[in-house]
């Protein structure tokens, strides 16, 4: 797993590549919320669309990002087109919990 | 069912074997020529077993998983993903959606539904002390008509 961020006028986008398993939880989950606490930031977009694979745990981080993302009174959203990991968000039932927006686009606007 | 061919893996419980045992799997797989979503998924699944053998099975220490794979006629796969470690409790309430034992480590609690959304068949034997057993079926949608037979 590799990851991007871009902060634009106070959104940071993190966009995420490659395989969001336990063990790239584990790597990763300390490193984004540093970047999603800074003080620059007020909304959040994860970008999952290229990710090649992710499995509960994926969804665990995820949900992870947003509760950190929210004790900090931040917004965070998801910018997801993969039918596979729409299926395993829904699955797991985290479209009640953070928005979730086909395109970068319409996630900003 | 006969079995048409068959794979066994031992790995050590340890995190960065989640991605080489999905990978194993999926190419054991690959002689039913699946489509990329039924790989995905059985991928996922395997991911979901191993994962929950190296987080809850075998906790803070490193144990050996068995990873066993068969063919049957009519293009079915079995995935068996096996532990020695210390065992579910409570099977029925551990298959519960958003059931963990960790919640304080962003477990989802998701692992046993998502491999019975993404399978066609789930069995978990388990037995507190000893280990656990996931056993999975799926169908594959045949695509060709010769490849499995051979």
């Amino acid at each position: 797993m590799d990851f991007e961020a871009i902060i634009m006028e106070g959104i940071l986008i993190l966009k995420i590549k490659g395989e969001l398993d336990q063990y790239n939880a584990d790597k990763y989950r300390l490193r984004f919320d540093m970047k999603i606490v800074s003080p620059e930031v007020q909304k959040v977009v994860i970008d999952i669309s290229e990710l090649s694979f992710m499995d509960s745990s994926g969804v665990g981080f995820l949900v992870g990002r947003f509760r950190t993302a929210k004790a900090f009174a931040k917004e965070l959203v998801l910018v997801c087109n993969s039918n596979y990991i729409n299926k395993l968000l829904s699955t797991c039932g985290i479209e009640k919990l953070i928005k979730k927006y086909t395109t970068i686009e319409e996630a900003l606007s | 069912m006969k079995v048409l061919n068959y794979m066994e893996l031992k790995i050590p419980s340890k995190a960065q074997n989640e991605a080489f045992a999905r990978v194993a799997v999926a190419a054991f797989v690959a002689q039913l020529d699946p489509t990329l979503d039924e790989v995905t998924e059985i991928k996922t699944a395997v991911s979901e077993a191993v994962t929950n053998s190296i987080i809850h099975a075998y906790e803070d220490k490193i144990g050996e998983i068995i990873i066993k794979g068969k063919i049957y006629e009519n293009y079915v796969v079995e995935i068996e993903v096996i532990d020695f470690g210390k065992g579910i409790e409570d099977v029925e309430l551990a298959r519960q959606p958003l059931f963990t034992t960790k919640p304080d480590q962003e477990r989802s609690g998701m692992g046993f539904t998502v491999m019975e959304t993404f399978m066609d068949k789930l069995d978990v034997t388990s037995e507190v002390g000893k280990g656990t057993c996931v056993k999975m079926l799926k169908a594959i949608k045949k695509r060709k008509s010769e490849g499995a037979e051979n």
